[in-house]
């Protein structure tokens, strides 16, 4: 098992459909900065780095040599991760097994995105088996809301359900003050008025397309605490894929073979027995309204098929029995390399009871998720207080 | 299974990028526009970095504002290679009193090259040009 | 070059690849190409047919040994019409929209391929249509999932 790690720093940047004021270097380095300077910590207290994006999105091979000097990785171990939606998350597992492995006492972890840059939806389709499936792919949309359609037949879960949590992020989003879409006013009956992308997926019900970064800090037992009074302790992380072939079960979203095994494996590691009671709050990967329906069926947050009833029930809002994405979540802010880095960091800031105006009071155990590519899924659970 | 005949999938990825310079960069760039060289001193170790940058390429910290700099160049290290029309003269320069040196071309026959001669910018006559402002880089003839 | 308009360095990313599509790939390609016919390879273990075929199945991991002649006809198993356009990057240019994109399941086949629909308007689909391949003619099949232009619907909703 090795020795105990935990999340001791974040940073975020500001984040909008573009930001046209720096650089993809300046960008991270903004992410960067704000970590280090949270905790009075610098470049020269950073023994490694792990560094992580979509290299198609912004069409820049080996971004981690280009951007070195930007982040003060010039003479130390720097890895790097390129594994879709997933990929922050990742860097944050790699960061958590590069510590408490005993390598290095602290090391900086990176996730960073400028969809502004790039055609997001077209290099997506790249993921695609050339054979296979490049030449009837319908982007990363088109695709989602095939499988949208099959939760939707299997779950009986409906538009007016869907929108209801389109409406608990972008409200959610306000409290936060990095996130992206900040909408106070927005109502089920904008969010089911907004113009269709893929039935059953309209505007409103889809993560929006973001440029930012995110920046976690890790350091090892003995090390932390000295870093700041409460770290977010790594109880337990699990990643599990699924199969290549999206189509091998039409149930790809009703059950999502991944999610069901990676969750499994934390909660038992960290002692879970009902997630919905002992989890305090909840930072998942939903990169649609529909994603995070299944999402709570496939989570155990409830039985097969209440995913719809969950949401009816407010119990996911911000002040329910199982808050998700008090911070707005993927719905709100989509950076995609950085963006399950942010439900890591989210989950961290719950924990350190550092989340400010979306704190869920007194929370101690939070879950974060990853996840990409539909076939990739990462799990971690943070703790409060003692490793 | 029986072994048929093997297909070769002939296939693009044809993606359109823009790519978004940064302040800096683009100071930089500008510069470049109205025929002027820039470059960028750390605030933290005093490193003078030509062409400018956001960050010292030797301790990270953030760069001072730009300052324009002479348009004068020493030959460190140059490399002949072969080109359909002709061959090049790739270099390393070091530009104005920077701590570094960057990658150019010099026009010049190599065989009257040498170590630490002086050079100066050999503008395009393009007045939009941006990064390729300077064609190249040519020793200053004595007068 | 303002702060209302930063510089932006534009520029298109061409590559080109050649695959070797592989045995499994050849052979599903190659019959598709000359005789307009689809298969998919069964698991040794847990008998499903599975489409694309491959040697190990992506449900249970055991090992395919036999090839069956799947489809043409098949079923939708989920669907949309996409609406939102978006650069298809094997040609450099926008797919028009609206079409029609589903999950089918070749009868014969216990997996499911994605693939287009000739049908674009969401009211008159649903899961569980009957569906039947289109082929391009002979002379257009190249030996691509493209030689199937797409399925068409073969009953009312």
């Amino acid at each position: 098992m090795g020795r105990a790690a935990a999340v001791v720093a974040v940073g975020p940047t500001d984040h909008a459909s573009r930001r046209l004021d720096v650089s993809i270097p300046e960008m991270v380095r903004e992410a960067v900065d704000r970590c280090l300077a949270s905790k009075d910590l610098s470049f020269g207290q950073i023994d490694a780095i792990v560094i992580g994006n979509m290299e198609l999105f912004e069409g820049i091979n080996l971004p981690e040599l280009w951007m070195a000097t930007a982040i003060g990785a010039a003479g130390k171990p720097m890895y790097k991760l390129n594994n879709g939606g997933t990929v922050g998350a990742s860097v944050a597992v790699a960061a958590d097994h590069l510590v408490s492995s005993g390598l290095y006492d602290t090391v900086l972890g990176i996730g960073y995105e400028k969809q502004s840059e790039g055609e997001t939806q077209s290099a997506i389709t790249t993921v695609g088996d050339p054979a296979w499936e490049r030449a009837v792919m319908a982007g990363a949309i088109g695709n989602f809301a095939v499988m949208a359609s099959t939760y939707v037949a299997a779950s009986g879960v409906t538009p007016e359900q869907a929108a209801q949590v389109a409406v608990k992020s972008r409200r959610n989003a306000c409290r936060n003050p990095h996130a992206h879409l900040c909408r106070p006013d927005i109502t089920v009956e904008q969010v089911l008025a907004s113009r269709v992308l893929a039935e059953p997926v309209r505007l409103l019900d889809m993560c929006p397309s973001s440029d930012g970064a995110c920046a976690i800090v890790v350091a090892a037992e003995g090390r932390a605490e000295q870093v700041t009074p409460r770290p977010a302790w790594f109880a337990a992380t699990a990643t599990a894929h699924d199969t290549q072939f999206m189509g091998d079960s039409p149930q790809r979203l009703a059950r999502m073979r991944s999610l069901i095994a990676a969750s499994d494996r934390v909660y038992a590691k960290a002692g879970i027995r009902d997630p919905r009671q002992d989890l305090d709050v909840a930072e998942i990967y939903e990169p649609a309204t529909y994603a995070e329906l299944a999402m709570y069926e496939n989570l155990r947050l409830c039985d097969w098929g209440e995913g719809g009833a969950l949401i009816d029930e407010g119990v996911t809002e911000i002040d329910g029995e199982i808050p998700v994405n008090p911070s707005g979540g993927v719905l709100a802010t989509n950076p995609v390399g950085a963006t399950a880095l942010i439900r890591v960091a989210e989950a961290a800031l719950q924990v350190m009871h550092e989340a400010g105006d979306h704190q869920i009071a007194d929370a101690d155990i939070a879950l974060a998720t990853g996840y990409g590519g539909n076939a990739w899924t990462e799990a971690l659970i943070l703790r409060g207080g003692r490793p | 299974m029986t072994l048929s005949e093997e297909l070769i999938l002939h296939q693009k990825i044809n993606l359109p990028y823009r790519y978004t310079a940064g302040t800096v960069t683009e100071t930089f760039l500008e510069g470049l526009t109205e025929r002027t060289i820039r470059g960028t001193r750390c605030a933290a170790c005093g490193h003078f970095s030509v062409p400018a940058r956001p960050f010292c390429p030797v301790c990270s910290e953030h760069t001072s504002s730009t300052e324009d700099v002479e348009p004068l160049g020493h030959l460190e290290s140059w490399t002949e290679t072969p080109h359909e029309s002709g061959s090049r003269v790739f270099a390393l320069i070091r530009i104005a009193d920077a701590d570094n040196v960057a990658l150019h071309l010099v026009d010049a026959d190599p065989n009257t090259l040498e170590e630490g001669m002086a050079l100066e910018p050999q503008w395009t006559p393009d007045p939009e040009a941006e990064i390729t402002a300077i064609r190249a880089w040519r020793p200053i003839r004595e007068t | 070059m303002t702060a209302e308009n930063p510089l932006r360095l534009e520029y298109v990313a061409n590559f080109e690849y050649a695959y070797a599509a592989g045995r499994y790939a050849s052979r599903f390609m190659t019959a598709l190409r000359d005789e307009a016919k689809l298969h998919g390879t069964r698991c040794d273990e847990c008998d499903v047919v599975l489409v694309p075929p491959r040697p190990v199945c992506g449900l249970c991991g055991g090992a395919t040994s036999d090839w069956l002649e799947v489809g043409p006809t098949g079923t939708i198993t989920g669907y949309t019409v996409v609406e939102i356009p978006f650069i298809d990057p094997m040609t450099g240019r926008e797919r028009p929209v609206p079409y029609g994109f589903a999950f089918i399941r070749l009868d014969g086949a216990d997996t499911n391929i994605y693939h287009f629909l000739e049908e674009n308007r969401h009211d008159h689909l649903e899961i569980g249509m009957s569906v039947e391949a289109v082929f391009k003619p002979p002379d257009e099949r190249t030996g691509t999932m493209a030689d199937i232009v797409n399925f068409r619907t073969l009953q009312e909703k």
